[in-house]
């Protein structure tokens, strides 16, 4: 069911971000052959006020498409869950869980292809614009050079530890982000008037508690005898460079995983037992 | 047929008095398969356990009998449609002396009455 | 043999207002049966609480046999009283989810009655009418095997031939071992539609009764009596 539920909210949210990240990547070929065309033209006065024009929308299309992962992470869960379609959600025969999850999971997806689409917009507009500068090939074989020899020092192995532990953080920390705007809603919505307002003040409630939680979580770590000497001696070095590596990395993980699961059980909570459809 | 309804009565018996004229009417010859329950409910805007009921009703009566597989039919034996059709003239010819003598009619004037009735109706 | 649908002293508590009060209600499996109440008697709520949308405040709901959950929503099938199906999307697609998520989902039935409709395919959701759109979801929702039929208000605010086709539909897939409860104020349209009544007044019921019974009783219409019952 889970991956039925995915695979509907793909579409669902698809139907938005698609379209934006096509038009941004057909933005950036724009880009890079305006800016091409920019070196062989005589006369800028005109020119120039089209290639800026260009420019901007190339742009406003890549801060378009991050915005809109938002957005759509926000939309979704509003009208699919907590409007008239969450008559038709919430009676499918799958638990709270699996729409949490389905949502968190497509929601990290389009973070992700956000990502990769500014990537990919830089790099296109780049290889359009490949002769205005000159390759120094010597150059990126020396920077190759230099990669392979990290990852021989580091082996493979690492590396691939590294890779995965940085996508557990992207996708954990994905969650975080979307917990705390499903966590406001779900509370702002729990209400029968001004949800929407009400909304805003818990996202902003949430915040204010994190960050009073986490001050007095430090604080408290302090007050206690010991813990300061031991993180002082704690020399991560020790272990090796390598391995320090992965313990800050696993650290942080924990670390968002917990603020994740503090925002994910009130919401399902209130899903489960305060759900107030209009 | 017609399917429309009174309020004051229960549906299945209704549906029964309806059923009934089809058949000592002759609508329904004997014999004749009947359209299933659910066709039937569904041409009568009626559910479905009601129009049962009717059935039963009308089996009970000997009107109807089912086969176990391929549905229901008009009895063949026209010794009971012909009882049920004079049952349903009595009770008629009742309610029509009933409301005679509520108007102040009686045996003699009723007859002259239904004569002059007769002859209208020819021409 | 367990009840399709039962409630033992269920109650619903909004704040101060009580929506429902020790509601006692059991149906056996093949009744279709009208939830008959003014507006505002806590219909609604009570069917909310049927599909695991809203929480008991005391008591319980069952559906045979277990609580609202991913378990009995695989059973009942609902028809809410407001669209919810999303709007962007058309019949086919429709389908498409139904049939992923539901096992009972008769995708041959709901094609024959979208052909009978005479529906484009393709079209969207939002730019059908409003009478069309009840139709679809209709389809949707009555092109399921389910144990138990929610129906919500299934004909306030449709016109008369809508309302016939809906009555219509509900009749032809009839099944004797699914319950069919429908709650309306309308009483006069559904009437002959249903075995039985359960009359709701200010969150309690106050009858459950055959809809021949109360015509035989009292020699008069379930709409009359219901009149005669909640005269203000």
């Amino acid at each position: 069911m889970l991956g039925k539920l995915i695979k509907h909210e793909l579409r669902g949210s698809g139907r938005t971000m698609l379209p934006f990240i096509l038009v941004s990547l057909f933005l950036s070929v724009m880009a890079g052959l305006s800016m091409r065309a920019m070196e062989h033209q005589q006369d800028y006065s005109w020119f120039s006020i089209l290639f800026g024009i260009v420019i901007f929308l190339f742009v406003a299309g890549l801060m378009a498409v991050c915005i809109m992962s938002v957005v759509v992470v926000i939309n979704r869960f509003r009208q699919n869950l907590l409007g008239d379609e969450g008559y038709l959600m919430f009676t499918l025969p799958v638990s709270v869980d699996q729409h949490l999850w389905s949502k968190l999971i497509v929601s990290a997806i389009w973070f992700a292809a956000t990502a990769l689409t500014c990537m990919l917009a830089v790099m296109l507009m780049l290889l359009c614009n490949i002769n205005t500068f000159e390759i120094d090939w010597s150059e990126v074989g020396y920077v190759m050079g230099e990669l392979g020899r990290m990852m021989r020092e580091f082996g493979i192995l690492h590396l691939v530890g590294y890779c995965l532990e940085l996508l557990a953080m992207f996708f954990v920390g994905a969650c975080v982000s979307c917990l705390t705007f499903y966590c406001a809603m779900a509370i702002g919505y729990s209400f029968s008037n001004r949800k929407v307002l009400l909304s805003i003040l818990a996202f902003f409630g949430i915040d204010i508690l994190f960050s009073v939680l986490q001050s007095s979580v430090i604080m408290l770590l302090n007050a206690i005898p010991g813990v300061e000497r031991f993180l002082e001696n704690l020399d991560l070095s020790r272990v090796n460079a390598a391995g320090s590596v992965h313990i800050v990395l696993l650290c942080w993980v924990l670390y968002l995983a917990i603020h994740a699961a503090v925002l994910y059980i009130p919401t399902r909570l209130l899903l489960k037992k305060k759900l107030n459809l209009p | 047929m017609d399917w429309s309804f009174n309020n004051d009565m229960p549906i299945y018996t209704q549906l029964v008095d309806k059923i009934k004229l089809s058949i000592v009417s002759g609508q329904l010859p004997p014999g004749e398969k009947l359209s299933t329950v659910r066709d039937l409910a569904a041409e009568a805007k009626v559910n479905p356990n009601t129009m049962q009921r009717a059935f039963q009703e009308l089996e009970r009566a000997g009107l109807v009998f089912s086969q176990r597989s391929s549905g229901r039919y008009v009895t063949e034996d026209v010794e009971i449609i012909m009882e049920a059709k004079k049952a349903m003239a009595r009770q008629y010819v009742q309610s029509f002396m009933k409301s005679m003598e509520q108007l102040g009619y009686t045996g003699e004037e009723i007859l002259r009455l239904l004569e002059e009735g007769e002859k209208e109706e020819k021409q | 043999m367990t009840a399709t649908f039962e409630c033992r002293g269920l109650s619903k508590r909004f704040g101060a207002t009580q929506a429902l009060e020790g509601v006692n209600i059991s149906i056996a499996p093949g009744r279709v049966v009208g939830l008959l109440g003014p507006n505002g008697s806590g219909k609604t709520t009570l069917i909310k609480l049927a599909n695991g949308l809203l929480s008991p405040s005391q008591g319980e709901l069952l559906i045979c046999g277990s609580r609202p959950g991913p378990e009995s929503k695989a059973v009942v099938s609902y028809l809410p009283d407001k669209p919810c199906m999303p709007q962007w999307m058309n019949a086919v697609q429709l389908m498409d989810f139904f049939q992923d998520f539901y096992a009972d989902f008769d995708r041959q039935r709901a094609e024959e009655m979208l052909a009978r409709l005479g529906l484009d395919r393709k079209q969207k959701l939002s730019q059908m009418s409003k009478g069309t759109k009840e139709k679809v979801q209709l389809i949707m929702v009555m092109s399921r095997k389910a144990k138990l039929y929610l129906l919500d208000e299934p004909i306030g605010g449709v016109d008369p031939a809508t309302r016939d086709y809906i009555l219509d539909t509900i009749i032809r897939n009839y099944d004797p071992e699914a319950v069919v409860l429908i709650s309306t104020h309308l009483i006069s349209d559904v009437e002959k539609v249903l075995d039985e009544v359960l009359f709701i007044n200010q969150g309690k019921v106050t009858l459950q009764a055959s809809v021949d019974d109360i015509r035989q009783q009292y020699g008069m219409s379930v709409d009359e009596y219901f009149r005669e019952v909640f005269k203000c």
